[in-house]
């Protein structure tokens, strides 16, 4: 018995230097979105068939490292990390224009850490309060997942058009994975998926041969990049990050991981804004005012990305969030490792105090790995990623990422889809507002939507 | 040799050379997959008794070694079409505060109410005489 939890342990913090160090790493290039990059590191290592507590250790410290590192570009370069920091541009660009980004990178920073921190145990406890409802939840799943689509659309940039799109989009997921259920016996998943994620990146390739589109991404010049100085204003190896934040930054942040917590179910975007909305309204001053409003935010991508992630995996085995749906799905689906139906993935694999456990073992670790890299050799590795990492070396390595992991799910079959599919998803997203996310519950809700409106087995 | 302007491009939010990023990802993809598929065929051949889950496992690290490698080469020879520049900080803090259009009346207020830790954060920074002091002048301005 001993030997099988030095065994666990030893695993979970394997999963959590992996994925805390291959995300600093990442999160140093700026713009790689979460959403395309995470899901397939996880798929990987489930293939790979790490033990379950790695697979949740790796996958929270990815995400918590991703966070605290994406204010790295964000704070000295002025471009957003990933989606989730586009928030926090504004207000850091505005700090940067006082000669203050260290300011900026070192309150986002710590309050990311403290944020992380908080929700594991707040997130755990949530999921088990909500767990006793998991019976009813997962009768209903087919119509909840279809409600939640078009709730997601509607909040999305796309609105009506998002709203139109579900069931089209349905139709084609279900159709796609009749086809590979013909060509090869099983449905696909990993194909599906990367599509969404990666669907955007293809359109402008694609965009790019065709003469008639080619002007919408053309560019005169390259891009210019500018990197704020380095500007250290502790002694030490690493500041103390209690003492970076005042008492009423300490205060919002606390409250912004809890309330992140309930309302796991919506946008962590929209969370994001709203929660930088709210504390810009109630503090008054200037300074006090940005610097808050950074951390609280920083704060909220941490909190909402762990939360919507952990309290659907404690409480149902369903992915009932966005996140779920999307950076932590592999986590509630990838066959032929985890499976919903029957449910078979971490949620009946791990106890609770299992989450709470290998959750905060990947946010210390994270945290450890990347606090003192963003302190201290945020502006080295931004001018480094500038001036040596081309994009088309980072495209090269996703094309054959792609098509590995397709590949090995469903031959050229599952290739093929994903070509195709993500053209249309890349389309849906780019020209209409439906982001990932609506595609994403949409593929849920497909089999219930298609086979009840329109009677087919 | 010089680029042509009609070669950048903006793909997924960084300008690249159209013709060098094809060329990149026909070859990830196919280099990375004769690693999947070289790795699972040597796996098969020299170690048949491998369940079927680790087999696939096995032959998926060998797609993303494969995956990795032609990265790192890509990255070595694909330069990186951005401009570099650094930024240096001998800037006039008032006249980014005149850009701002602030109501600094109404900030030199709000420092009446601001917490002490804040204040002393401000006055380390060189931000609290900024704001505290500049009543007048942005009287004079309006």
């Amino acid at each position: 018995m001993d030997a099988i939890i030095l065994n666990d342990l030893l695993w979970g913090l394997a999963g959590a230097v992996l994925g805390g160090l291959l995300f600093a790493g990442i999160g140093m290039i700026a713009g790689t979105s979460e959403t395309a990059t995470i899901p397939p590191a996880i798929l990987l290592i489930i293939l790979l068939g790490f033990p379950p507590v790695a697979c949740f250790s790796f996958t929270v410290a990815a995400i918590a490292a991703k966070h605290i590192i994406h204010t790295v570009p964000t704070a000295l370069l002025g471009i957003p990390g990933d989606t989730m920091a586009v928030p926090m541009l504004e207000p850091c660009s505005i700090l940067r224009r006082f000669g203050l980004p260290h300011i900026a990178l070192q309150k986002m920073v710590s309050a990311g850490v403290l944020a992380s921190l908080m929700t594991i145990p707040i997130s755990v406890g949530f999921g088990m309060l909500l767990a006793p409802l998991g019976d009813i939840v997962k009768a209903w799943s087919g119509p909840l997942f279809t409600i939640m689509a078009g709730c997601i659309a509607f909040t999305s940039r796309g609105k009506w058009a998002s709203i139109m799109m579900i069931f089209p989009l349905a139709f084609i997921i279900y159709a796609f994975n009749k086809l590979a259920v013909a060509a090869t016996g099983n449905g696909v998943v990993v194909s599906i998926v990367l599509a969404m994620s990666v669907g955007p990146m293809f359109v402008d390739v694609l965009s790019g041969l065709s003469p008639v589109s080619r002007p919408r991404i053309a560019k005169a010049s390259a891009t210019e990049f500018w990197l704020a100085p380095e500007l250290k204003n502790w002694s030490g190896f690493v500041p103390n990050p209690l003492k970076i934040l005042t008492r009423k930054q300490l205060g919002y942040t606390f409250l912004a991981t809890a309330v992140s917590a309930i309302t796991f179910t919506f946008s962590p975007i929209g969370m994001t804004v709203m929660i930088g909305e709210a504390v810009r309204s109630r503090v008054k001053g200037f300074y006090e005012r940005l610097t808050t409003s950074i951390s609280v935010m920083n704060a909220t991508t941490e909190s909402t990305y762990l939360a919507e992630l952990i309290i659907p995996l404690v409480a149902f085995g369903l992915p009932l969030s966005p996140i779920a749906m999307g950076v932590g799905f592999p986590l509630f689906n990838a066959p032929p490792v985890f499976t919903l139906e029957p449910l078979h993935n971490l949620h009946t694999l791990m106890t609770p105090v299992e989450f709470l456990l290998y959750g905060l073992m990947g946010v210390i670790i994270a945290s450890a790995l990347c606090y003192p890299v963003a302190m201290n050799y945020a502006h080295r590795a931004s001018a480094w990623v500038i001036r040596n990492l081309s994009q088309e070396a980072i495209l090269t390595m996703f094309a054959g990422l792609i098509v590995v992991l397709c590949f090995g799910e469903a031959g050229w079959v599952g290739v093929t889809i994903a070509v195709t599919f993500s053209v249309l998803c890349g389309i849906m997203n780019q020209f209409f507002g439906m982001n990932i996310g609506v595609q994403f519950m949409t593929f849920f809700a497909a089999p219930w939507l298609i086979t009840t409106v329109l009677g087919i087995k | 040799m010089e680029e042509k302007k009609s070669d950048f491009l903006v793909v997924w939010g960084d300008t690249v050379n159209f013709k060098q990023l094809l060329l990149g990802m026909v070859v990830g993809a196919v280099l990375s997959y004769a690693s999947y598929a070289g790795g699972l065929s040597y796996l098969k051949h020299y170690h048949p008794s491998l369940n079927k889950g680790l087999l696939m496992g096995y032959a998926l690290l060998f797609g993303v070694g494969g995956c990795v490698i032609v990265g790192i080469i890509a990255a070595r020879i694909f330069k990186p079409k951005r401009i570099f520049c650094e930024e240096d900080f001998n800037l006039d803090k008032e006249k980014v505060l005149g850009e701002l259009n602030l109501d600094l009346e109404k900030e030199a207020k709000y420092l009446l109410t601001t917490p002490r830790d804040v204040v002393a954060e401000m006055q380390e920074l060189g931000l609290y005489h900024l704001f505290a002091g500049q009543k007048q002048r942005e009287e004079g301005e309006k």
